[in-house]
Parts: C-alpha cells; sequence; structure tokens
C-alpha cells in the first residue's frame, strides 16, 4: 500500500516537532545559533586567512601566494623580533605581576569590609576601565611627560632643578600605565573569588585558633587562587598585543612587539611578515598561558 | 463533570532525568470535580508529575490524557490546566489587577470584562481593594492568593498546586486549607495538589496518592491510607505505626492466627491474601489502636507484656513507649492519659510490667 | 561598623589602601579636565589663567564633529547588534540544559582574552582577500565581536538571576513563547538589556585598535584624536575633547553598572 505523500510529510513534520519539543538542547541549541555562528565565522575566518597569509611573501605591491617558511625564518633569526617579543613578555609579566599585587587588598577590602553601598564601590573601582583607554593611555603622558604634570609641578615646587627623564619613554613608564589601564581585569575575578569564600570557614578558622594573618593564608589565599589566576591571565595576554601604550610612553627602550606588527601592516607593507609576527606572539602567549595554568594547578593540587 | 472517574488518565508515564527514575510508569485516573493529592517526601517524582500534567516536562514514555484528549503534543498554554507555582511566581513588573488579568489577553475581553472579571476573582480570593499593588508589597499569605485568582480566572479544567502553602506560617496554612477546601467545592474544578505534609494532604483531599522513589505505593481515600495501609511504607509515612513481624501460624476464613515469636501469637482480621501456613508475614497496629492496663487481659485476647519505658504527655492525649522483649523497636501508644493518674501518684515507674491490648479489627496486614 | 562580624570587622590600613588606590585609579583621569581650563599651549604647572576657549574651538572644528557623528553612528549599531546577538545568547545558555554550554560560552568570550591587535589584522586580512573595501561598516563588524561577551556577561547575570518559573507560569497562563517574552522576560530583563546596549555603545565609542586598522577615510573620534596627537598646537584641544568623553563615559557607564546591579524596573504603560 502506498501511504499519500501529505501524511508522510506530516508525520516527518510531527516528528520533528517532536523532538523539538523534548529535547532541551535542540532548542537551547537552536536559540543559540544566531549568536554561535556570527561569533564562530567572524572568529574563525580572519584567523584562518591570517595564519594562511603568514606563508606568502610580499613582493612590493603584489602578494606571492607560493607556501613559504621564509617569513618564520626571518622571524627566529632577526634578532630585533626575539628581542621585541622577549621585551613584550616581560613587560606584560612584570605588569600582570604589579596589578594583581596592588589589586588584591583592594578587592580584599570591598569583598569582606565594605557594607553598605557595596554596588557603588564596586563601579567606582571598575569605572576608569570603561572610559577611553586611548584618552587615559594619554592622561599619563601628560603627567609623565618632560615638562608634564609631575616634573613641571616638582621643578616649579623647587624640589628638582632639571626634569626626571626616567619617568617618560621607559618601560617602567609602560608598566605603570598598563597596570593603571587594566586595574579593573585585576580586580573584577580576585573580588568574585573573595565574595564567594563562606564567612563561617573564616570564623572556623579563628575558631580553631588560627589569627588573622595566619588564616587569611591558609584559607582566604588558597580559595581566592581562582581569581588571581584569572586576572593574571587577563592581564597579561591582552596587554602582550598592546601598542598604543608603548607608542605614547614607551619611548625607544619600551616598544614592544605589537608596534612591530602595527608597522609591518603600516610603513613597512610587509602583510605576511606582519602575519607570521602575528601568529608567533599567539602561539608564545597560548604556549605560556597553558604552562602557567598548567603550573599553577599542579600547585594548588599540592597544597590541598 | 463530577462522577466522571477518568476525566483525567495518566497510562504507564515515565520522566528520566539522565539515570535518574524521576517518575516510573505511573498509571492513575483521577475524576472531574476531584480534590487529588500527590503525597511524598521530596524528590519522589511528585513534583515532576504535576510538571508533566501542566506541560513543563515532557515525558520519557507514556501519555496523559485530559478530558480522553491526549496531551504529549499540547503545548502548556494550549492545555486545559492552570498552575499555582511553588513560589508563586507573580510577575514583578505587574500589579495584583494587571497579574489576575494576565491570562485573559487571549480571550481577547473588552476592557470592562475584564475588569469584572478581575473583580469578581478578587472578591472570591478576598483581597478586594488590593488591585493596584505590587507584588513586594504583598504578604506570602496575599501572594498565595493573587496567584490562586491569577490561575483560577481562566476557568481551568484542572488546577495545579504545587506545594502552595509550604512558606506559610501555620495558623495561615490552616486558614488557607479550609479556604482551598471550600473553594474547589464551590467552583468543582478538579485540583491536583502535591504536598509533603501529610496531614494537610489528608485535611483536604477526596483522595491522596502516597508516592516513593517515581512510583505510587498507594491511591486511596485519606481514611482508607489511614486504617488500611497496603505497605510497611505508607503505614509508616502517614501517621505512626507498630510493626510486627512474623509467621501464619493458622489460617480462619475472616482472620489470620500470627506468630510472633517471644512476643506471643495474635488474631488479625482479614484474609490471608494467598499466604499459606509458616509464611512470613507483617503487621501493622496504629498507636491508638492499642490500650494499655496494668492488670493481666482475658485470656484469648491479643495482648503483649513489656516494660513502660518513656512517656510524653501532649495534653488531650498521652504517648506511651513500651519495650518488648524480641522486638526491635519500642511500641508506641496513643491514649487518652489512661495511666496518666499512676505515673502522677508515684504507683508506675518507668520498667515496670504492663500490658497491651488490642482488637483483631485494630491491625492490619501489610504488603512488606 | 557596629552589627559587623568579627571576619567582616573593620580595618583602618586596608580603608586608608582603598582610598589610597581610588585616587591612583581617578587622579591621572583628573588632569585633564583640570589641563582643559589652562590657559596655555603647553601642558605644565604652573597653571595659568582659567579659560574655556579650548572649548569654543572644539565647538567649531568641523572634522571633529563629523568623527563623533561616526563614533555615535558606529555605537549605536554596534551595541544594537552586539545586543542582540547577547540575548540570544544570553538566553539559551541561562534557560536550557545543554551538553556542551561550557566551551561554547568560552568560544563566545574568546574575544576578551585576544590581544586586540591580532583580531584587527586578522579581520583587515579577511577584508582585503574578500575585497571588502574598509568604512565604518567593517570598524561596526569588529566592535560588534568584541562587544558581544561584555554584553553576554551583562546578560547572563541578568538571566540567572531571572526565575524560570515566570516564563512557565505565562504559558500556563495561554501565552506561546513569543508573547511570554514580550509579556514577562522582557520587562523583566530590561535593566540588564539596557546596561548592555550602553556598555557596548561606551566600549564601541572608546575603542581605537579595531578602529585603527579597520577604517578609512572616515575616522571616528579615537582615531581623530591619534591624529591630533602629533601636532603639539592641538594638544589643548585634544584635552578639552578627552575631558568631555571622559565626563560622558563616566555618567554612561555608572548608569549603566546601576542598571545592571539594581532590581526590576518599572516598564511605564505596563506598570499602571
Amino acid at each position: 500500500m502506498t501511504a499519500p505523500p501529505v501524511k508522510l510529510h506530516k508525520s516527518w513534520n510531527s516528528r520533528l516537532r517532536a523532538l523539538f519539543i523534548r529535547s532541551e538542547a535542540v532548542r537551547g541549541y537552536t536559540l543559540l545559533s544566531p549568536t554561535l555562528i556570527v561569533m564562530a565565522f567572524a572568529m574563525c575566518a580572519p584567523f584562518a586567512i591570517l595564519v594562511t597569509m603568514s606563508f606568502w611573501t610580499q613582493h612590493a605591491f603584489e602578494i606571492d601566494t607560493a607556501f613559504t617558511l621564509r617569513n618564520y625564518q626571518a622571524a627566529i633569526d632577526g634578532p630585533i623580533y626575539k628581542a621585541l617579543l622577549i621585551r613584550s613578555l616581560w613587560i606584560s609579566g612584570t605588569c600582570a605581576i604589579v596589578t594583581v599585587l596592588v589589586s588584591y587588598p583592594m578587592a580584599y577590602y570591598v569583598a569582606f569590609h565594605v557594607h553598605r553601598r557595596k554596588l557603588v564601590w564596586i563601579i567606582l573601582m571598575t569605572l576608569p576601565f570603561w572610559t577611553s583607554y586611548l584618552l587615559r593611555v594619554f592622561s599619563w603622558k601628560v603627567i609623565l611627560g618632560y615638562n608634564g604634570a609631575i616634573n613641571s609641578g616638582l621643578k616649579s615646587l623647587g624640589l628638582i632643578e632639571q626634569p626626571l627623564e626616567f619617568l617618560l619613554y621607559s618601560p617602567t613608564a609602560v608598566v605603570i600605565t598598563l597596570a593603571h589601564a587594566w586595574a579593573a581585569f585585576a580586580i573584577l575575578p580576585i573580588y568574585v573569588s573573595l565574595e564567594k569564600i563562606d564567612r563561617s570557614l573564616l570564623e572556623a578558622a579563628a575558631d580553631l585558633g588560627d589569627g588573622p594573618v595566619v588564616s587569611f593564608l591558609r584559607v582566604t589565599l588558597p580559595l581566592s587562587l581562582p581569581g588571581v589566576i584569572a586576572a593574571s591571565l587577563l592581564i597579561f595576554i591582552p596587554t602582550v598585543g598592546d601598542y598604543i601604550t608603548p607608542t605614547l610612553v614607551g619611548g625607544p627602550d619600551g616598544i614592544m612587539i605589537a608596534n612591530m606588527i602595527q608597522v609591518q601592516f603600516g610603513r613597512v607593507n610587509d602583510w605576511p611578515m606582519g602575519a607570521a609576527l602575528a601568529v608567533c606572539m599567539m602561539v608564545v602567549v597560548a604556549l605560556i598561558s597553558l604552562i602557567y595554568i598548567w603550573v599553577t594547578r599542579k600547585m594548588t593540587e599540592r597544597i590541598a | 463533570m463530577s462522577g466522571n472517574d477518568s476525566f483525567i488518565s495518566i497510562e504507564a508515564l515515565s520522566k528520566n532525568f539522565g539515570s535518574i527514575k524521576a517518575v516510573d510508569r505511573i498509571d492513575m485516573t483521577i475524576g472531574g470535580g476531584e480534590f487529588f493529592s500527590l503525597l511524598g517526601p521530596s524528590g519522589c517524582g511528585k513534583t515532576t508529575l504535576l510538571r508533566m500534567l501542566a506541560g513543563f516536562e515532557t515525558p520519557t514514555a507514556g501519555e496523559i490524557y485530559i478530558d480522553n484528549a491526549p496531551m504529549s503534543e499540547v503545548a502548556p498554554h494550549h492545555r486545559p490546566t492552570n498552575m499555582v507555582f511553588q513560589n508563586y511566581a507573580i510577575f514583578p513588573h505587574l500589579n495584583v489587577r494587571r497579574n489576575i488579568a494576565y491570562g485573559l489577553r487571549a480571550l481577547k475581553l473588552s476592557r470592562a470584562e475584564i475588569d469584572l472579571r478581575v473583580e469578581e476573582m478578587l472578591e472570591i480570593v478576598k483581597l478586594p481593594g488590593f488591585s493596584e499593588r505590587l507584588s513586594n508589597e504583598l504578604s506570602g499569605g496575599q501572594r498565595q492568593r493573587v496567584a490562586l485568582a491569577r490561575a483560577l480566572i481562566r476557568r481551568p479544567k484542572v488546577l495545579l498546586l504545587d506545594e502552595p502553602l509550604g512558606a506559610l506560617d501555620k495558623k495561615l496554612r490552616e486558614e488557607m486549607q479550609l479556604e482551598l477546601r471550600s473553594l474547589q467545592q464551590s467552583l468543582s474544578i478538579t485540583f491536583i495538589f502535591v504536598t509533603h505534609d501529610q496531614e494537610e494532604a489528608m485535611t483536604l483531599s477526596d483522595r491522596v496518592a502516597v508516592m516513593s522513589a517515581g512510583k505510587v505505593l498507594q491511591t486511596d481515600t485519606p481514611e482508607q491510607l489511614y486504617e488500611a495501609p497496603r505497605s510497611r511504607e505508607v503505614g509508616a509515612f502517614i501517621g505512626t505505626m507498630n510493626f510486627l513481624r512474623g509467621r501464619v501460624a493458622a489460617l480462619e476464613p475472616e482472620a489470620v492466627m500470627v506468630e510472633a515469636g517471644a512476643a506471643g501469637t495474635f488474631r488479625v482480621a482479614g484474609a490471608g491474601q494467598g499466604r499459606a501456613v509458616g509464611d512470613p508475614i507483617l503487621i501493622g497496629i496504629r498507636p491508638e489502636k492499642l490500650s494499655v492496663s496494668v492488670e493481666r487481659p482475658a485470656e484469648g485476647a491479643n495482648a503483649i507484656q513489656g516494660r513502660f519505658s518513656a512517656m510524653s504527655y501532649l495534653g488531650d492525649r498521652s504517648h506511651y513507649f513500651v519495650e518488648v522483649d524480641g522486638l526491635d523497636q519500642r511500641i508506641s501508644v496513643a491514649s487518652q492519659n489512661d495511666l496518666q493518674h499512676l505515673v502522677a501518684a508515684g504507683q508506675l515507674d518507668y520498667g515496670a510490667k504492663i500490658w497491651l491490648t488490642w482488637a483483631p479489627a485494630g491491625a492490619v496486614i501489610l504488603a512488606d | 561598623m557596629k552589627s559587623a562580624t568579627y571576619v567582616e570587622r573593620s580595618n583602618r590600613p586596608l580603608r586608608t589602601y582603598a582610598m589610597l588606590f581610588l585616587a591612583f585609579l581617578y587622579v591621572p583621569v583628573l588632569f585633564l579636565p583640570l589641563f582643559s581650563f589652562n590657559d596655555s599651549l603647553y601642558v605644565t604647572f604652573p597653571l595659568k589663567a582659567f579659560t574655556t576657549k579650548w572649548y569654543a574651538q572644539m565647538l567649531a572644528n568641523e572634522p571633529m564633529h563629523a568623527a563623533l557623528m561616526n563614533s555615535i553612528r558606529v555605537g549605536a549599531a554596534s551595541a544594537l547588534f552586539a545586543t542582540i546577538l547577547g540575548v540570544f545568547g544570553a538566553k539559551a545558555v541561562t534557560r536550557y540544559r545543554m551538553p556542551g554550554r561550557k566551551p561554547v560560552v568560552f568560544t563566545i568570550m574568546l574575544p576578551l582574552v585576544i590581544p586586540g591587535i591580532i583580531m584587527g589584522v586578522a579581520l583587515l586580512i579577511l577584508m582585503s582577500r574578500l575585497g571588502i573595501p574598509l568604512s565604518l561598516y567593517t570598524v561596526t563588524l569588529g566592535h560588534v565581536l568584541i562587544c558581544v561577551p561584555f554584553s553576554m556577561a551583562t546578560l547572563i547575570a541578568r538571566f540567572e538571576g531571572f526565575d524560570k518559573s515566570m516564563e512557565e507560569a505565562a504559558a500556563d497562563l495561554g501565552d506561546n513563547a513569543w508573547w511570554a517574552f514580550w509579556r514577562v522576560t522582557f520587562p523583566i530583563v530590561f535593566p540588564g538589556i539596557l546596561a548592555s546596549l550602553l556598555l557596548c555603545f561606551t566600549i564601541s565609542f572608546d575603542e581605537f585598535i579595531m578602529a585603527f586598522f579597520l577604517s578609512s577615510t572616515e575616522p571616528t573620534l579615537p582615531i581623530y584624536i591619534w591624529g591630533q596627537l602629533r601636532f603639539p598646537q592641538k594638544l589643548p584641544g585634544v584635552i578639552a575633547l578627552g575631558s568631555v568623553i571622559l565626563v560622558v563615559s563616566f555618567v554612561v557607564v555608572f548608569v549603566s553598572q546601576w542598571l545592571r546591579g539594581r532590581g526590576v524596573a518599572q516598564i511605564p504603560g505596563e506598570g499602571r
């Protein structure tokens, strides 16, 4: 017997509908699909083409699409690239450590000692982060400059004769500026991990004979470690690729790898070389982050 | 509607969450206009069953029929059911009037008609004059009334109530129980009521289904559940019950002789239900079916001797606890202060020998 | 505070530290408004006379107006698209039990931890290989990409506080998913959506790196400012402009964060 096609169609339809109604996962992914597709495409396509281009070569205004490892050869052989990358890692690493160290007490204060208007404190701590990055870096240039606020202020107070030259155009200036600019990224994760700690655990520690310092080291710090790890990565990874800060306050000694990448896409106009440098930077940063996560996880396991 | 014994019919209904069987092949029929309770400890599957009736959970297997219509393909907003949520789910951005009128949108009524119906509902749930309040301006009891009005204004065939009185304090809860009962009787809508409070289920319901681990243990009237529980689990869950384990010593037409080791041999009213002489058997006795005395009862009556071990005075009655050799649990006796004067006069000490007696019809045979 | 427990008792040194920290966060930024009223081409102490002429100059600056309009257009479009994508994403991951939820959220959040320059050059290469000319549209695309994680984070926080039984109640009372969303979900999560819109707008408005790589002849405001920084005589004008942007961003972000943290808002029209 042949079933009428209409009926067949209908049964398929209702089966699909039944699947849709029954499965939460199917409904969830259907709802998620616009976001997921856009984000996945907008992330994957550019990265695929970035990696591909890093194997091409630039000839004047033409791009030769023959596969070659020449760019990577140049990136490894050229001492300037290596030096810049190492300096970038060093500056970002220092910046991450400094920012976390400076931010921890602040997050601790708000988590444990602010009782009223907590929301206002949280907003106050994070507010500068949302405002123009460019302007915040620029305001540091105004402050640290050769004739900037600090130097001219100290001079007009008669405390110094000559402007302090080390303030601007140095790696130190870059670290200070970056620490200021990224403080919110450190405070928030640390604050969240501290806020999650059950207060009765600390009372238990006190009850069992630990003083404030010891209970901090034995209870609070270990429990807030996930926040500290997240904070340090959230600062380290993006700052390696920063080039505004080095350009504005870094001077020749504060130039970082991202400046070199930017130059390849601008003045030098060697996009494949820039792509190769970008890929190198990404790989190195990803490796360091993974090792860092692995090591800290091992360490916390040993403590626990 | 009333008189239709299988207005709602549940057939082989199952719901799995991963490997957990929340509801495990349940069959059930509920009559039109019945006040039906699902009773059980938390995690027994009663809320899952209710949510499947409402359409918020899709069954893994089985089917629900309401008024002869299968429900599995019917979305929640097309079902003839309405629900009072456990936390009431009063929309925080709408006032009482708009909350109650919420479900009338699809009916496309005129503004005046909507207002009339809302006023009528406010009258019914005893909240006149509250129509402009927001949910955070209401007490727990008032929210509960709003949730009720909001569900009833749709004139559902079935009202589902998910522990609606759980958040209220004891006094308010008892008051609401009475109101719910009279409301249900005047509207003659089928109420399906989920609760873990056995007293509440007994007070309100025409019939109660006792659930445990995804299965229905027994469905009966409150009286039957109390007087004739079919299993140890039901007997223990509804009120208090003493259990005696033994063997069938002899079978009579209307009674079974049970030999319970050192405790003695007793006559229990009821048929042997296929048991042969020598088979193990479990009997249950409610505390108030037992009487206590210091004198030895007449020969041939059901009696156990034990030691008086504890007592709690509850005002209108007292509970006595008696230790019996060969039983691992103390027997609990509820009586109207029979021994109170003896204890008070110092004539009965803890440890003294006393007798427990009961009528053959006072005990029930349990299916383990 | 008297009512504080042992653990939360007050700690004066820590409080002082917190104050100093806030000063460190805000003082550098406050130098811009300070010098914006200083009657001197040079940004140095001691301050000269008070003036508002830099603001007057700014108001008369035609190219700056064009850049401002570009930024507003890009910001509004980015905020809208990012928030729409954020609503879908946040709703899906908070409402449904989904296998693989974590990696999916991680993928969407990835732009948070990728250095801006990488995203910028990668998109630049893609556009040039696809033959799409750089314009404000390409800038918007880049901005949507970096705004979606922030939108998702804001909205997930809001949706997680949203009681699932509210939607079930709406369905129970006869509304299909569409009506339930507009009559219940949307009004309740509206503050979160508003917060996301404001936040995304601010991020896009202030964003520099993506705009640097993806814009062409029409600059956004940060690109315009970057161009002006090379000319010392333009500095006071930039400082005045920067001060205005800072003040406006502060207000907008404060409002958005406040909305995000606060309870249910009253929707005019549905309320009474």
